[in-house]
């Protein structure tokens, strides 16, 4: 279980720093947006891994809530890319 | 069930999920325009995280025994995943469009700046009076 | 009685082209031309808040569209939607795709499949 949990937390950090050179070379603010909603998600899903790895009995939950609000964070910079209007 | 079945399980679900996040993070350096990354991103959240989510459900069922609380649970978040990504998705395009970041040059046919042929563009609802002179 | 059946019939439809597409995402990524994007405009037969809604999510959450942009209909033409598209071979099979998919939203909708044109014809169809 450890290694199959390790080579997805592997590939899920490659997708986070795939994500962070994306920033740094994107000129405009919508695929800003974008990769950050990419990181957000490849968060959760390391956290999920890694409480799978720990034998937490709270992964569902964790997986739950976490998708439940996951909307916020890209409401939140779609009304920043708009400055405030809707 | 058992150990070896178990990791297997969370194995598949586990690796086919991370890889469709990996290749769409891959694809965001293919395509060139925000709309278009905004549309690259549609199956890590549609098809990555719902196989993220099963393999954590295995790995409860395995650890845990079968509970209905956490088989509720897991089918009500890979439909909030669905359904959400795909609401912010929309108000992300939105937004996109209406604050005018760059649209990629060899978008074609693009509908948003030119209407199709034989189209005229006017709104029936505006009384236009004859007697005014529209200078 | 039917709208149940259309209603299965219709999820089964889009989680399918969830698959194919998220299929087709990573197998243009070893391919030298990989996207040609587009953005088409539809005129829609959905009427009600509820039908609109609806067809704007399955669109987006299908991998390789994407809605940019809904116009409100008013009295005397319908509600136009702008549809992003990255992998359509032209603009009439990207079309056909989306009033393909709209049949059978409407058909789960209404009970029984629309005719094939806009009800309320305007200038913009």
């Amino acid at each position: 279980m450890t290694i199959v949990v390790s080579i997805c937390a592997i590939i899920l950090a490659a997708a986070i720093v795939i994500g962070l050179i994306r920033v740094l070379t994107a000129r405009d603010q919508g695929s800003r947006a974008v990769v950050s909603d990419l990181i957000y998600f490849s968060s959760i899903a390391i956290v999920t891994m890694l409480g799978i790895a720990v034998s937490s009995s709270i992964v569902i939950d964790v997986v739950f809530l976490a998708s439940m609000v996951g909307i916020l964070a890209t409401i939140a910079l779609a009304r920043i890319l708009t400055r405030g209007h809707r | 069930m058992n150990e070896t079945l178990a990791t297997v399980l969370v194995g598949i679900f586990g690796i086919t999920g991370s890889l469709l996040l990996l290749a769409s993070a891959l694809a965001m350096f293919r395509v060139r325009d925000a709309l278009s990354r905004i549309n690259v991103f549609s199956p890590a959240t549609g098809l990555g995280m719902p196989l993220i989510v099963a393999a954590a459900y295995v790995f409860d069922l395995h650890s845990a025994g079968f509970s209905w609380s956490s088989l509720l649970m897991a089918v009500v978040a890979v439909l909030c995943l669905i359904i959400v990504s795909s609401v912010a998705s929309n108000t992300l395009a939105r937004s996109t469009v209406l604050s005018g970041q760059p649209v990629y040059r060899k978008t074609n046919p693009n509908r948003l700046a030119h209407p199709p042929a034989g189209v005229v563009d006017v709104d029936p609802d505006v009384d236009v009076d004859p007697d005014v002179d529209e200078g | 009685m039917m709208r149940i059946i259309h209603g299965i019939g219709y999820v089964a439809y889009i989680l399918w082209a969830i698959l194919t597409g998220s299929f087709t995402i990573v197998t243009r990524l070893f391919r030298t031309d990989y996207a040609e994007p587009m953005i088409v405009e539809l005129p829609m037969r959905c009427a009600t808040d509820l039908e609109v809604t609806l067809f704007a999510s399955s669109i987006t959450i299908t991998p390789g569209t994407l809605v940019a942009a809904i116009a409100a209909g008013n009295s005397a033409s319908p509600p136009v939607i702008f549809v992003h598209a990255l992998f359509e071979d032209s603009e009439e099979s990207a079309l056909a795709g989306l009033i393909d998919m709209e049949s059978r939203l409407l058909a789960m909708t209404r009970g029984r499949a629309p005719g094939a044109q806009p009800e309320n014809e305007g200038d913009r169809s």
